[in-house]
């Protein structure tokens, strides 16, 4: 018994740990560059470290979801590409009014997550084959609709609102609508019945399957939800540049991958959290930031990216081998 | 064994399909496509292999207790309801003397038996009348052992149908109603406790070698 006690009380404070460790690697980086350049800490910079964040942190956000029961999705990068062409072609092209803009915005990308769960589980794909094939014809697909051309939006009043306006002063909406969705998605997960079997199905899926869930059902609305966040991101992006690039968020999916990663959940699924996904996408925006503001160049910025993901993965690997899961 | 006993339960909870045959439960004839509908049914399978079928190891005594029963505990827009799933857990835990120190232990760090206890709360939690026990003592201890038939005992008498898959013919002899005995994927014979000894089930169980 007391050998038993010891072991959950071990596992609670490791827990705590791992939480507190991610956010006390983005308290030290964030320590390091205010000292490093006093350009760094001021509210401008910061607000920008925010918006900067809100795309690939929204990215995040949905993929944890997915991440949590075991499975990947690569297509989100590009999905966003898809989704903001969406919204930009029926708000520019088919002269659409903007709530019906967002509306197409969050449907393309909860087809697309459709599209992805049905290949995972009535086609039986390994979700990283099918969220490929995803990503190619979502990619595609953006350059088909869009004409290989950029769509601009300057001449559809107000829709940058939704990404730089200020419904709180000097806090952009689109970092507002990242915790915000932040706080969905967690309560989602923690609190739900889909939240558990997201769980539920990463830690062990015949199990699962065993105790009369219906596991492909689930599995289908949770790439759904990844693709709602992929349309939200599509939706703020194309807001945030009054465009939508045909060309902008392919490699967006690696780091929205990576903050996930850093954020501690795990790639063999069932364990995770949205807090931790929101710190590592707060890490790796605010890494990329000090870099820049210390100046060093871009080309750097991206190497020293793959580095924290290697860290990153490395000292998730060890943590499950000391926990004894490997 | 190869004589196709788990092979019939995975058929019967709708892991495996079948290609004939009929499946009736309380004289009424019904439809097992998947396991949720074994499960719609009444009917809880308990794995041999613990670790894979049954359990989920990576989270707590309270999770893995109340999952099968989860769409009971949610209000209507989904959310489960945690007062609800504690008191079943507890209860769980208090009926089947599970030795955790708490419903937040991880299921990894219980013994065997306590794991196989988990699966049986699971089951009982959701208030399933026929559970299908695959070697419910392999792998257990000695002790836990005696705990587990007393368990199926008590859940017999509390009007459960069990039917418990095993290959150790003492255990079989001292549990069991009625046995059926398979060799090759087939029925050999069905038998009362009374008529029933190790030399007619052996005999049965060897009848196409």
């Amino acid at each position: 018994m007391a050998k038993l006690k010891d072991n959950a009380l071990m596992a609670s404070i490791r827990h705590r740990a791992e939480q507190s460790l991610a956010f006390a690697s983005l308290v030290a980086i964030f320590i390091f560059f205010t000292f490093a350049n006093p350009a760094f800490a001021t509210w401008s910079n910061i607000t920008g470290i925010l918006l900067s964040t809100a795309v690939i942190g929204l990215l995040a956000i949905g993929t944890t979801f997915v991440i949590i029961t075991g499975g990947i999705d690569l297509s989100i990068g590009t999905g966003v590409t898809l989704t903001s062409v969406m919204v930009a072609w029926s708000l520019n092209n088919m002269g659409m009014p903007i709530w019906v803009g967002i509306i197409v915005g969050i449907l393309s990308g909860a087809l697309m997550g459709l599209f992805s769960g049905l290949a995972i589980t009535r086609l039986q794909l390994p979700p990283f084959i099918a969220t490929l094939a995803m990503m190619l014809i979502a990619k595609g697909l953006a350059l088909v609709i869009s004409g290989v051309k950029p769509i601009y939006l300057e001449s559809v009043e107000g829709y940058n609102n939704i990404a730089l306006g200020q419904i709180i002063p000097n806090f952009p909406n689109a970092v507002l609508i990242f915790f915000a969705s932040a706080v969905v998605a967690s309560i989602v997960l923690n609190r739900t019945i889909i939240g558990r079997y997201t769980f539920a199905i990463g830690s062990n899926e015949e199990a699962t399957k065993l105790s009369g869930i219906n596991v492909d059902r689930w599995k289908i609305l949770i790439y759904i939800i990844g693709g709602i966040y992929i349309g939200l991101a599509g939706i703020v992006l194309s807001s945030r540049l009054s465009s939508a690039q045909p060309a902008l968020g392919q490699g967006y999916e690696l780091e929205a991958i990576a903050a996930v990663i850093i954020g501690g959940t795990s790639l063999l699924g069932g364990k995770g959290s949205i807090t931790g996904t929101v710190i590592g996408a707060l890490i790796m925006a605010v890494l990329i930031n000090g870099l820049r503001i210390m100046e060093i160049r871009q080309e750097w910025q991206t190497v020293v990216t793959g580095l924290v993901i290697i860290v990153a993965v490395y000292a998730d690997s060890i943590r499950r081998r000391n926990a004894g899961e490997l | 064994m190869g004589a196709g006993r788990t092979e019939l339960a995975l058929a019967i909870v709708g892991k495996d399909q079948i290609s004939a045959g009929e499946i009736i439960i309380k004289g009424k004839k019904v439809k097992i496509n998947n396991p949720s509908d074994a499960v719609a049914n009444g009917i809880g399978y308990l794995s041999e292999d613990r670790k894979r079928y049954g359990v989920l190891l990576n989270q707590d005594v309270k999770f893995n207790l109340v999952l099968s029963n989860l769409r009971r505990l949610i209000s209507k827009i989904g959310f489960v309801n945690t007062a609800k799933s504690k008191g079943l857990s507890n209860d769980a835990v208090k009926n089947l003397t599970i030795r955790t120190p708490t419903i937040n232990q991880m299921v990894k760090n219980l013994s065997g038996g306590n794991q196989q206890k988990v699966v049986i709360g699971k089951w009982l939690t959701r208030e399933t009348d026929i559970l299908i026990f695959d070697e419910p003592t392999r792998g257990i201890d000695v002790g836990a052992k005696d705990e587990v038939y007393k368990l199926i005992g008590e859940l017999a008498k509390a009007g459960k149908s069990i039917i418990m898959i095993s290959s150790e013919l003492p255990e079989v002899l001292r549990m069991s109603d009625r046995i059926l005995v398979m060799c090759e994927g087939r029925v050999t014979g069905i038998l009362t406790n009374k008529e029933a000894d190790q030399n007619l089930i052996m005999q049965y169980a060897t009848k196409y070698r």
